[in-house]
């Protein structure tokens, strides 16, 4: 009897916790039934609680990142040879950051290794936590989109994106999180896609370099709710 | 006079090279100066915060802010440009 009492307190508890908690919307990772192979489907609800994991700590943890609907799956890179059904546990995030004439000045593929360097291997290790998906047979690599606000881009006028899509098979992902490669290799063995607006650049050639910006940054007064850590 | 017309056409070609590649300088700038957040409402958020309170950015102020700040759906490439689901 008390077992049970203590059950339900202890589920209603969470029930209220989690209720006031601000929740990122699950509408970022791509539901179930619109996957086109059963391939997919089997990897999204296996690894359905670490794709919601991987939501919910970028939207608490890192909050200047913004992931549109539907960018958090197991998809398969256009790319690649069809029709191999290879898939890749993907992530799209855009970046927010403050107008910066140093980063302006950079070129574009400065630019994109500067990106690159930044947020890539940080967003891998997220994607990795669940380390049972580094090893996972059905599971063939891993792709990082990242944008950005092309820094020509002026305010009240449409804004222009610049992006990179970082594609990595499963065994350059494994060294890189083993530490048997560093980011600089993984920037040699990944295809990096590059695109100003909508248009295509080819594949980019990459200088990347270690960046710890995201252990040390903190938007100011910025508090995680009560009972979300970051790590 | 005879060298300058020879000259010019290479110092402007010059010029625009530089001008399209970051200093050394720039670069390390920018990689030692983290890029900001673009959309911190300060006024709202010192509003918010009464003075001799500790101010407090939650999630909900910065989605809030960032909704301020959008300026229209961008041109950007389609994620069934790069994915297949």
């Amino acid at each position: 009897m008390s077992a049970r009492l203590l059950t339900a307190a202890l589920a209603l508890s969470l029930m209220i916790v989690g209720g006031a908690l601000a929740a990122p919307s699950e509408d970022r990772i791509l539901p179930v039934d619109q996957y086109t192979s059963q391939k997919a489907r089997t990897l999204a609800q296996k690894y359905a609680p670490a794709l919601r994991a991987l939501n919910a700590g970028i939207y608490h943890c890192l909050p200047w990142l913004d992931v549109p609907k539907q960018s958090i799956g197991f998809f398969r890179p256009k790319h690649l040879a069809q029709p191999q059904d290879y898939r890749y546990l993907s992530l799209r995030i855009y970046i927010e950051q403050e107008t910066s004439p140093q980063f302006a000045a950079l070129g574009l593929k400065e630019r994109a290794s500067a990106m690159f360097s930044r947020y890539v291997g940080a967003m891998l290790r997220r994607m990795t936590e669940r380390a049972e998906l580094v090893t996972e047979p059905l599971l063939d690599g891993f792709s990082v989109i990242l944008g950005w606000v092309k820094p020509t881009s002026q305010p009240g006028e449409r804004p222009v994106h610049e992006t990179i899509a970082v594609f990595a098979d499963r065994p350059t992902i494994a060294d890189y999180i083993a530490g048997r490669a560093s980011i600089r290799d993984l920037a040699g063995r990944a295809v990096v896609l590059g695109y100003d607006g909508e248009t295509p650049l080819g594949r980019l050639k990459i200088q990347a370099w270690e960046d710890n910006f995201l252990k040390t940054f903190q938007i100011a007064n910025y508090k995680p709710e009560p009972g979300v850590i970051c790590r | 006079m005879r060298g300058t017309g020879g000259r010019l056409p290479l110092a402007g070609a010059a010029l625009l090279l530089m001008a399209g590649c970051a200093t050394s300088e720039e670069w390390t700038t920018w990689k030692e100066n983290p890029a900001h957040f673009a959309s911190g409402d300060h006024l709202k958020f010192s509003m918010k915060n009464a003075p001799g309170s500790s101010p407090r950015v939650s999630r909900e102020d910065l989605e809030a802010a960032r909704a301020q700040n959008w300026w229209g759906r961008p041109i950007t490439v389609r994620q069934e440009e790069l994915l297949e689901r």
